[in-house]
């Protein structure tokens, strides 16, 4: 449908150039083509852009292209429209011009120089036709009766008084607008307003005294100049002060629009001047030259409307690599420069949602002032299920493409969520992390006291009787009968063995000699009980935490109680380092090797506690090669 | 002449029992404490041949009192004891002012005299 409909248009537009180059109505030809360029933007834009004012404009200035010509007909009902339209495409080009892409006049200055372009449309075109004949003005071949309006065909008389009345009447409109603007806006444009109005109010007089006075045809030309000069100067420092977005919007249209308006106000000030002064003849040359620039700028302004408007939606692609690029997850000031840069205003920031604040923080971590209407920025807020997430603020000029804007907007609130998971993950992960230190702290913690508590309590009691036994069974022959000395003997012996057990038990639970002495003695007193030759190496000069002590130990415990039962060693080795932070302890043995840590409890329970230490261990074996245990422990 | 021995034990059947082995062995036991600060002041005050003395004490260890007893009763030869083992307590066995060191399921009189000599 959008193919045809631009097939149409361009067949259309060939069709026009070709026959205006050729036809000896070539001025008229050219001014329809451009009303087809205006109108056939403007439907698209329109079509593309149901909410933007710029479609409805473009295709009001067209029609208004076109109405101008209408006087080259000679039919009086066309005649007398295109005479009081002839100007009209002005109010809604200069609109176009200072509103384009948002269809939203900003600044007092602007409304002021489209308020004025519309009355002179209405003084010059429309209230100008009513005392306009053209058999007075030089039109000898102009039937009469071609002008449908004219009311008085005394041109000095008229022009005179109708002038005043229509300026005045304009005047009266412009103020009663301003009053009513005055109650809504601020003092400064209050102000500005009544100056602005009042300035034309002056102007309108002065031209049409001055006009009427020396004779010329009926033409305001130095309003028209002055107010083509006033849109040269607006649409310069629009551009001027625009954001890098919108700059980019604007930069196409700029030089045609200033083109045109220079060459408009020259046509213009040319014919006053031919008029004033009968001494000064322009080569027809340069008059051709001026006008040709009038209407191939006319002609092409439509294109760099859409042009501009292509290059915001030109940025659509990179939404693609910007999903691809943050995908990488990042942290909230890179989120902020990729951002940036994908929608090229320099200018945007990115600011988190606090839940505690209760505000948005930016990439400082300091609260972010989100700007006001009318500042020229905006926000764009993210959201998960009607939670602020997070908040972009960028240039209004964004809010222009609405797709484009929301498809970075979801993006980046794929990122944000995924990082608020991601640091509740993490969040997590420390408090789990944190919770099995401690529990595992807690558990040696109870070991110890354990250990202590058999070792104050029972074994204390149970050796006092081991003694006594002993002590009983030395007494003399004639105090213990024979057989009771056996039964002590006997009982003292098993009662040793029990506590034996007992003291071993208590140790594994937990080594004193490590709380005491540090892990070398420990590990020194665990080689000499091993069943098995067993070298120590320790290479450690001080004393480490408590955890990692502990956590060392029983790898070497575990390890070494592996050997004995399993590995058919003929001796181990235990080496205890402590390179760049970490300590390493590497248990080995020369035994049949073959070991797998997913088969037993032994090895797991080891991978965990070292695990709750921030240690790993590895496990290396081959078969016949034997096994080497290594646990690295962090303990800076 | 009849050696002396002081007995140091936070546990009254250990001490009981200890005296007994002692004096069956020959010595004459002149005073009990029950923890390193009463130790240390029995030792300087009694100048015993031999204390018997219990490393894990409730408030320090035996390693220390050796020590102390070392500075102010140096004839007074220390034997450690414990109802853990040897291996427990590694290299500081061999620390200052200690004689000599017997698991409390291993004493007995033979093996005190064996460390300090007879009576």
């Amino acid at each position: 449908m959008r193919r045809s409909f631009q097939v149409l248009i361009g067949a259309a537009a060939v069709i026009a150039a070709y026959s205006s180059w050729s036809s000896p109505h070539a001025p008229q030809l050219r001014w329809i083509l451009t009303g087809f360029s205006y109108i056939g933007v403007g439907l698209w834009v329109w079509h593309r852009r149901p909410e933007s004012r710029t479609g409805p404009l473009l295709i009001i200035t067209g029609w208004a292209v076109w109405s101008s010509i209408a006087e080259a007909t000679r039919v009086p009902l066309f005649w007398t429209l295109g005479s009081a339209l002839e100007a009209s495409w002005l109010p809604p080009l200069a609109f176009l011009m200072l509103s384009f892409p948002s269809g939203k006049l900003t600044s007092t200055a602007q409304r002021i120089v489209f308020w004025l372009c519309v009355g002179f449309v209405a003084v010059a075109g429309v209230a100008g036709s009513f005392v306009y004949d053209p058999r007075d003005f030089g039109c000898t071949n102009c039937q009469p009766r071609l002008n449908l309006i004219l009311v008085h065909s005394s041109p000095d008389y008229v022009r005179y008084w109708g002038g005043l009345v229509v300026a005045a009447a304009f005047a009266v409109g412009l103020l009663g607008y301003s009053g009513w603007r005055a109650r809504r806006g601020s003092r400064n444009e209050r102000r500005v307003f009544l100056a602005g109005a009042s300035a034309f109010v002056v102007a309108a007089t002065v031209t049409l005294l001055w006009t009427s006075a020396v004779r010329t045809a009926f033409r305001v030309m130095p309003i028209a100049v002055v107010l083509l000069l006033a849109l040269v100067v607006m649409i310069v420092t629009r551009w001027w002060r625009a954001s890098a977005p919108l700059q980019r919007v604007l930069s196409p249209m700029l030089f045609p629009a200033v083109a045109f308006c220079l060459a408009v106000a020259a046509q213009q000030a040319i014919g006053g001047l031919l008029n004033l002064w009968t001494v000064f003849r322009p080569s027809p040359y340069i008059f051709r030259l001026i006008t040709d620039i009038a209407v191939f700028a006319a002609m092409s302004l439509p294109l760099t409307f859409l042009l501009g408007l292509a290059r915001t939606r030109a940025r659509h692609l990179v939404v693609r690599d910007l999903v691809v690029q943050l995908g990488e997850l990042p942290p909230l000031q890179e989120l902020e420069r990729v951002l940036s840069r994908t929608l090229r205003d320099p200018s945007l920031a990115v600011g988190r949602w606090d839940v505690e604040r209760g505000e948005y923080v930016d990439t400082a971590g300091q609260p972010m002032l989100l700007p006001t209407e009318g500042s020229g920025r905006s926000t764009t807020l993210l959201e998960r299920e009607g939670n602020p997430l997070a908040a972009i603020v960028h240039d209004d000029a964004l809010l222009e493409d609405d797709g484009l804007l929301s498809s970075v907007a979801t993006a980046a609130r794929f990122v944000v969520e995924n990082e608020g998971l991601q640091a509740e993950v993490r969040a997590q992960l420390e408090d789990v992390r944190a919770s099995r230190a401690r529990i595992v702290a807690a558990a040696q913690e109870e070991r110890r006291r354990l250990e202590r508590d058999l070792h104050d309590g029972a074994q204390q009691r149970l050796v006092s009787v081991c003694l006594d036994l002993k002590l009983a069974a030395s007494a003399g022959e004639h105090e213990v009968p024979p057989q009771t000395r056996r039964l002590l003997v006997d009982a003292s012996t098993e009662l040793e063995r029990a506590l034996a057990e007992l003291r071993e038990l208590a140790r594994g639970i937990h080594p004193a000699v490590l709380t005491d002495e540090g892990l070398g003695p420990a590990l020194r007193s665990l080689a000499d009980r091993s069943r098995l030759p067993t070298e120590v190496d320790f290479q450690v000069g001080e004393r480490l935490g408590a955890q990692v002590e502990a956590a060392a130990y029983f790898v070497a415990s575990e390890a070494l109680a592996n050997v004995a039962k399993h590995a058919k060693a003929t001796r181990a080795s235990v080496a205890v380092s402590r390179p760049n932070g970490h300590l390493v302890i590497r248990v080995e043995d020369d035994g049949v090797g073959g070991a797998d840590p997913e088969r037993g409890s032994g090895l797991r329970g080891l991978i965990d506690r070292v695990g709750a230490v921030d240690g790993r261990l590895e496990l290396t074996t081959t078969p016949g090669g034997g096994t080497a245990v290594v646990a690295e422990i962090p303990c800076a | 002449m009849v050696r002396t021995a002081l007995v140091v034990d936070d546990h009254d059947g250990f001490r009981s029992t200890a005296r007994r082995l002692l004096e069956a062995a020959g010595f004459e036991v002149v005073g009990e404490a029950a923890d390193a600060a009463a130790a240390v002041a029995h030792a300087v005050r009694l100048h015993p041949d031999v204390v018997l003395l219990d490393i894990q004490l409730p408030d320090g260890d035996g390693f220390a009192v050796a020590e102390r007893i070392a500075i102010d009763s140096p004839a007074s030869l220390v034997v450690l004891t414990s109802s853990r083992d040897r291996s427990d307590y590694g290299a500081r066995l061999n620390g200052v002012g200690v004689q000599g060191f017997i698991a409390k399921t291993d004493l007995s009189g033979e093996r005190i005299v064996a460390l300090v000599g007879a009576a």
